[in-house]
Order: structure tokens, then C-alpha cells, then sequence
């Protein structure tokens, strides 16, 4: 009986083992719970005993079979490579993104910056070029101000010239008008431009005065009188320079109110007077009686030591009429040699000539 | 006793005025050559208190020569321009270390046509005056013929020279600045003191006249001293004038300094 239920039973499970692998541990079982069956049959049949022995050797085999058939866990190996696969295949694609992120990255930083650069660069010429610009019209400004500057000083020059032109030619009308010098020296009537402009007034001034050409000289004055005349004028100024002092120095006495004595005041009179010869001569530039210059160098220097002292002392005075006294004599000696001379000798000495002996009662001057 | 008044107090000189350049100056001492001093302590500046000392001023025409003496002598100042004819002088008197000392200032005309008989007053000048307009290079460049016409009538060894540049006040400071720097060359080539005055404003005009008082005085003095040579001014005074001068001979100081 056991080969018939054993010979249908692996017909029916012989497909079902062909059908897969994964029904392979149910079929072990399946043996497993046959054999077992079978096995109980035994026992039944023949004591337990009988099949004690092989109870143990068969689970053994079935043991073996199991871990044969489920053991291996195909399953699970090939879940877990298929988990490996599409792991790596994650990975691959990430690091393939990574790679192009990485790759497209810096490019478009490098054209960003690149552009960058180029705006700088543009902005820079920029700002280069207006720098330049800037510089350039400050100069401009520069050289602008200072052509300013001198045109200003040119006009301002030019107006001071034109005033001065003006004023010449405003007394060389005056002067033309009055007849007044025209000088007629020859060579030297290189008549200055400020004739020029007068030419308008000159038909006016050519009628009642045709001595323009310098060899004529019947209204102007020749070069020898306009010398007269300035040394006239420089005596009557020198003689004006003197009176003034003489008049202060005089002043001067009286305001210190010393009484002077007639005669002394005499004496110094004349002193003065020989100073005062002395002074002009020296101021006009003429020469002086030359042999008693040295004596009266002496006068001078006494007198000029004397002066030291502000208020002169009744001593100085004495001294001084000692000292003029000896030099008035020898200047009436002399004065009636140089009194004979024309000029400033005769128009200087108004005051009369005589010598110390006028009167002791003299006054020494009208308002004291 | 002296027929002179005494000197304006603003006219008095108790030390050396000082250059206005270093640069262009007659000399830069600070103080009178000490035996000018010496010399004016003791009295012995001979003829010199009494001497006046021609100064003549020349330069191109309405560079304001008459109005830098005038400023000066009567503190005036006249815009208009008046030409002068031929020559023009005025006296000022100064103190210079206590001794009386006086200044002819000869105001000569510019005008070429007064020149023959400006020039006949340039003899025996101890100094001369050269004005040129600041604001006017051609009147600087003039100066050396002018300084030269003077010089022919004057001894170029012994007379002072002064260059003065006059109307600053029209110049502008840039200006100014160019204008001295050839005014110096040119016055250092003269040898003359350079000075810059304004006669409108009056800028400069009284140090620069008291500068030429002081060197004047100072040369005459100088001069004096040197003519005297191993005689002393006062013993020669001494014994020419006689017994009236006994008094003084008794009451003058000895000279007790500077040979």
C-alpha cells in the first residue's frame, strides 16, 4: 500500500515542485507531514518500537531538505540586489546632476563675472575720461582767469595811462593857451604825443600863434631864459627857506625871553647873515668867497656846539657875541669888496650893512 | 647859536633806519658806522651839522618823482598831473644822532625836452634818486640811462644810489612780486638800494627818505673823518678860529675813542 499512495502522491507533486522554487519548502513540509504520517502507521502497526530507530534519522533528512529548500532565502537576496542596483543607479544619477551642477556653476559665475568686469571697466574709462575732462577745463578756467586777471591789470593800466595822457594834454592845452613855454631849444622840439590829440585846437591856436617852428621865438621863452628864470626862482626859494628859519630861530629867542641886548642882538644879526650867505651859496650851488671858507668853517663849527644844549646858556651867548663880533669885522672888510659883486649878494642883504655899532638901544624886536 | 630853527621832532633820527631788501641794499649794518657815532657823541662831525647835502631825483616822466617829495616834505598828494619844469628842489632838515643835518631834494622834470637843463643841476649830488613806475617795465629799463646822464656830472665812487619804485599802490601783490624781482637784478647791478614806496598812500615814503638821510649823513660824516686824516676836526677848528673860540676849546669834550 505505501508504493500506491507513495506512487500517486509524487505524480501530484512533482508539478508543483516544477511550478517554483518558492513552493519547494511547502513541499518539504508536505513530505515531512506524509513521512510523518507513514511513520505513525508503523508504530501502529508494529509496536513503536519499530520505527523508533528511523524516526529521528528521517527528521534529520527532512531537516537537511528544509534548509535545502528555504535556507538559501533567494528571495531575500535578490530584493536586497535590486535594492543595491536602484540605490546605484540613484546614485550615479545624483552624481551625474551634481557633476553638471558643477560644471554649469562656475561657467555662469564666470560670464556674471565677467560682465561685471566689463562694466567696471566701462565705468572706470568713464570716469577716467571725465577726470581728464574735469582737469582739462579747470585748466582752461585757469588760463581764462589769469588772461582775466591781465586784462584787468592791462586796463586798469591803460586807464591809468589815459588819465595821465589826459591830464597832460590837459595842461598842454592850458599851457598853449596861456602861451606859456614853449621851449624852442633846438633839438627839442620832439614835442611830446600829447601835441598830438591837441591838433583839433591847433587851427584855433595857429592863427594868432604861428611860432610852432622852434627857430622863431618871439612868444616862447629860449633856453636861456627859462635858466634865468628857474634860478631866480630857485634863489627867491632859497632866500624864502632862509627868512623862514631866521624868522623861527628868531622867534624862537624871544619866545625863551632872554632879553637880549641891543648889540648883541646886533652881533647876531650879522652872524646870522654870514650863515645865511653860506647856507644860500651851498643851496644854489654857487661858490662861495673861497679864502675865508676855512674861518668860517670854524664860525660854523662853534656855532654848531653851542647849539648842543637846547636852551642856550647866557654863556653861549656871550661866546657866540665874542665870536661874531671878531667875524663881523672881518666881514665889513670883506664886504665891501663882495658887496660890489651883483646878484644874490645885493638882493639878499636888505637888511642895512651896517656893522656892530648900531645903537645899544635898539629894540629887540618890535612885539616884545 | 644856529640861524637854523630847531629840527621837527618827527624829523629826528636816533638810530639807524634799516634797508627795505636785504637783497638790494647800500649796506645792512644794523647800526651807524661806530665812528660816525663816536664821532657824533663828541662833536666832531665838523662842517658836517652844517652842511647840506644835495640829493637830485631823476626818472621817466609822471613816474611821480615831484609827488614822492611831496609826500615827503608837505604830506600831500595831488592826482593831476603837472609837469615839472626844468627843476624843482626843497629843503628838509633832519637830526641825525643829535647833529643837524639837511637835505636838498632836487625834483627834476622827466620830460625829454627839459633834460638839457634838468641835467646842469646834477652836479655835485651825493646821492641820486632813481624812480621808475612799478607798473611800467619800461620805465625801469630806463633807469640805467638815467643813472648814467647822472653819473657823467657826479663821482660814481663816492655818491649813493637808490632805485625807488614808485605807485605800488596800483600794483596788484602778483604783480608786485614780478616787478621786484627785475627791480632787484637791475639794483644790484647799479649797486643802488632798492625801495618800493606808494606817494598816494604814502606807504614807505618817510622810512625810505630817512634811510637816505641816515646813509647820507653817514657818508659825509665818513668823509669828513677820512679828510681829516691824522688831524682831528676839532683841533684844526681849534686853532684856525682864533682866540674868540678859547671858550671852547676850554669846554669841548676830548675826544676820548676812535682815532
Amino acid at each position: 500500500m505505501e508504493p500506491r499512495s507513495a506512487a500517486p502522491g509524487p505524480p501530484s507533486w512533482i508539478p508543483q515542485i516544477a511550478s517554483g522554487s518558492a513552493t519547494a519548502a511547502e513541499l518539504v513540509y508536505h513530505l515531512a507531514g506524509a513521512l510523518g504520517t507513514e511513520l505513525q502507521e508503523l508504530g501502529r502497526r508494529f509496536g513503536p518500537e519499530a520505527a523508533a530507530g528511523l524516526v529521528p534519522l528521517v527528521v534529520r533528512a527532512l531537516e537537511f531538505l528544509e534548509k535545502a529548500a528555504v535556507g538559501p532565502a533567494p528571495d531575500s537576496l535578490q530584493v536586497s540586489a535590486q535594492q543595491a542596483e536602484l540605490e546605484l543607479r540613484r546614485l550615479r544619477q545624483e552624481n551625474e546632476h551634481l557633476r553638471r551642477q558643477l560644471c554649469s556653476g562656475p561657467q555662469e559665475e564666470h560670464a556674471l563675472l565677467q560682465q561685471l568686469k566689463e562694466v567696471t571697466d566701462k565705468q572706470r574709462d568713464e570716469l577716467r575720461a571725465y577726470n581728464r575732462d574735469l582737469l582739462q577745463r579747470s585748466q582752461e578756467m585757469e588760463a581764462l582767469q589769469e588772461q582775466l586777471q591781465r586784462l584787468l591789470l592791462v586796463n586798469a593800466e591803460l586807464r591809468h595811462k589815459l588819465a595821465a595822457v589826459q591830464a597832460q594834454l590837459r595842461a598842454a592845452q592850458d599851457r598853449e593857451r596861456e602861451r606859456e613855454l614853449p621851449l624852442q631849444g633846438p633839438g627839442q622840439q620832439e614835442q611830446r604825443p600829447e601835441l598830438d590829440p591837441v591838433t583839433p585846437e591847433d587851427p584855433m591856436h595857429t592863427s594868432p600863434q604861428p611860432d610852432h617852428p622852434p627857430e622863431a621865438g618871439q612868444c616862447g621863452f629860449s633856453r636861456e631864459e627859462v635858466e634865468q628864470i628857474l634860478q631866480e626862482r630857485n634863489e627867491l626859494k632859497t632866500n624864502v627857506f632862509l627868512l623862514k628859519e631866521e624868522l623861527a630861530y628868531f622867534q624862537r629867542e624871544l619866545l625863551t625871553d632872554h632879553r637880549v641886548p641891543g648889540l648883541l642882538l646886533e652881533a647876531m644879526k650879522v652872524a646870522v647873515r654870514k650863515q645865511r650867505k653860506k647856507i644860500k651859496a651851498k643851496m644854489l650851488g654857487t661858490p662861495e668867497e673861497a679864502e675865508n671858507s676855512d674861518d668860517e668853517d670854524g664860525s660854523w663849527l662853534q656855532l654848531s656846539s653851542n647849539k648842543g644844549d637846547d636852551p642856550p646858556p647866557s654863556e653861549s651867548r656871550i661866546q657866540s657875541f665874542f665870536g661874531s663880533w671878531y667875524h663881523s669885522e672881518a666881514e665889513a672888510s670883506e664886504a665891501k669888496t663882495s658887496n660890489t659883486t651883483p646878484g644874490e649878494l645885493g638882493e639878499e642883504e636888505e637888511a642895512p650893512q651896517q656893522p656892530h655899532l648900531e645903537p645899544v638901544g635898539t629894540p629887540p624886536a618890535p612885539n616884545s | 647859536m644856529n640861524i637854523l630853527a630847531p629840527v621837527r621832532r618827527d624829523r629826528v633820527l636816533a638810530e639807524l633806519p634799516q634797508c627795505l631788501r636785504k637783497e638790494a641794499a647800500l649796506h645792512v649794518r644794523k647800526d651807524f658806522h661806530p665812528r660816525v657815532t663816536c664821532a657824533c657823541q663828541e662833536h666832531r662831525t665838523g662842517t658836517v651839522g652844517f652842511k647840506i647835502s644835495k640829493v637830485i631825483v631823476v626818472g621817466d616822466l609822471s613816474v611821480g618823482k615831484t609827488c614822492l617829495i611831496n609826500r615827503f616834505c608837505k604830506d600831500t598828494f595831488d592826482k593831476n598831473y603837472k609837469a615839472t619844469i626844468g627843476v624843482d628842489f626843497e629843503m628838509e632838515r633832519f637830526e641825525v644822532l643829535g647833529v643837524p643835518f639837511s637835505l636838498q631834494l632836487w625834483d627834476t622834470a622827466g620830460q625829454e625836452r627839459f633834460k638839457c637843463i634838468a641835467s646842469t643841476y646834477y652836479r655835485g649830488a651825493q646821492a641820486i634818486i632813481i624812480v621808475f613806475n612799478l607798473n611800467d617795465v619800461a620805465s625801469l629799463e630806463h633807469t640805467k640811462q638815467w643813472l648814467a646822464d647822472a653819473l657823467k656830472e657826479n663821482d660814481p665812487s663816492s655818491v649813493l644810489l637808490f632805485l625807488v619804485g614808485s605807485k605800488k599802490d596800483l600794483s596788484t601783490s602778483a604783480q608786485y612780486t614780478l616787478m621786484e624781482k627785475d627791480a632787484l637784478k637791475v639794483a644790484q647791478e647799479i649797486k643802488a638800494e632798492y625801495w618800493a614806496v606808494s606817494s598816494l598812500t604814502g606807504e614807505n615814503v618817510r622810512e625810505f627818505f630817512f634811510r637816505v638821510a641816515a646813509l647820507t649823513f653817514e657818508a659825509n660824516v665818513l668823509a669828513e673823518l677820512e679828510k681829516s686824516g691824522a688831524r682831528r676836526i676839532g683841533d684844526i677848528v681849534r686853532i684856525n678860529s682864533d682866540d674868540s673860540n678859547l671858550y671852547l676849546t676850554a669846554s669841548k669834550k676830548k675826544p676820548t675813542c676812535c682815532p
